[in-house]
């Protein structure tokens, strides 16, 4: 290879970064190649001694003003609809905040939603376990009056039927309470979608 | 050997190079030849950006039969360096006298 080929070679190599400045470095390279020739090599010999050209590219590339460097990178992404590299990394520098205030916006309403719905078995199993318990705890104590213990089971079989009674009793107003709370969690995402996209006239009920 | 260990052993190698006298790259490439040190422009280069980026060089060019032919110069803290290099290799020395001496016992 002669010099002007090692040239060559270089700047295409370079290709993405300012003529100018990979001349500059490459200066160097090429008064190495005339020392050398003076010497008594051939040109060709002097291209050879120089070593790698591949890390030759390198070193200037590294030795290039930041500036430059980035500025090659942004053309990069600009001209090809793939320095996907460049911008997966911004978004990815990007991204950790607000995906993590999405994924705590999302993890919030769904504790909300938990919470209200956890309240809602919470008063049906209540519900369920006086009725059904009552009911089993009546059975048991006509069974004992049955078998014997008419004290016993009159005892058992009236605190028993006041469980199933009040779960008579708590039934609708549970049942309101359940609408009350199937209301709340139809009206919470409304709610934030007013507060964050409404156009600030008129409430959403 | 591990390549940072080479790099900073080269690099007072290339100021041990100039304190004859200031050079250029492919006169200090054969002075290290000469000296059982083989390096190329690929290594030498960045060499001596650091060592001028570090103040331990200076450069200046040269008319030199119709072209410009840059010059080293190894400056103050240039030489410091190399001394400071001496010192911290004679504990360096030191140690490896001591291993040295130590696997020879156990040949025995």
């Amino acid at each position: 290879m002669n010099k002007t080929e090692f040239t060559e070679k270089i700047l295409s190599l370079l290709a993405d970064y300012p003529r100018d400045k990979v001349m500059e470095q490459l200066e160097f390279y090429l008064e190495a190649i005339d020392d050398r020739k003076e010497d008594g090599m051939t040109e060709e010999e002097a291209v050879e001694a120089l070593g790698s050209i591949e890390k030759i590219a390198e070193e200037i590339k590294i030795g290039l003003p930041l500036t430059s460097l980035a500025g090659s990178a942004i053309k990069k992404s600009r001209s090809s609809a793939g320095n996907k590299t460049l911008w997966a990394v911004l978004a990815a520098l990007g991204s950790p905040l607000w995906l993590v205030l999405v994924l705590c916006a999302l993890i919030l309403l769904l504790s909300v939603y938990v919470v209200i719905w956890s309240a809602a078995v919470a008063l049906w199993a209540a519900e369920a376990s006086l009725a059904l318990g009552g009911i089993a705890g009546v059975i048991h104590g006509i069974v004992r009056i049955f078998g014997g213990e008419f004290g016993g089971g009159m005892m058992v079989s009236g605190a028993f039927a006041f469980a199933a009674g009040l779960s008579i009793l708590l039934f609708t107003p549970f049942c309101k309470a359940t609408k009350g709370l199937a209301a709340v969690s139809v009206m919470i995402p409304k709610k934030i979608k007013s507060a964050l996209f409404g156009s600030g006239k008129g409430e959403v009920k | 050997m591990d390549s940072q260990l080479k790099r900073g052993l080269l690099e007072v190698c290339v100021l041990k190079a100039l304190t004859s006298g200031d050079s250029y790259g492919y006169q200090i490439i054969k002075d290290l030849s000469e000296n059982g040190v083989k390096i190329s422009e690929s290594t030498l280069y960045p060499i001596l950006k650091r060592l001028e980026s570090g103040n331990l060089l200076t450069v200046y060019s040269v008319e030199h039969g119709g072209r410009l032919r840059k010059y080293y110069s190894i400056t103050e803290g240039g030489r410091k360096e190399i001394a400071r290099f001496l010192e911290e290799w004679d504990e360096v020395m030191k140690i490896y006298d001591f291993i040295r001496g130590g696997s020879e016992n156990e040949q025995n």
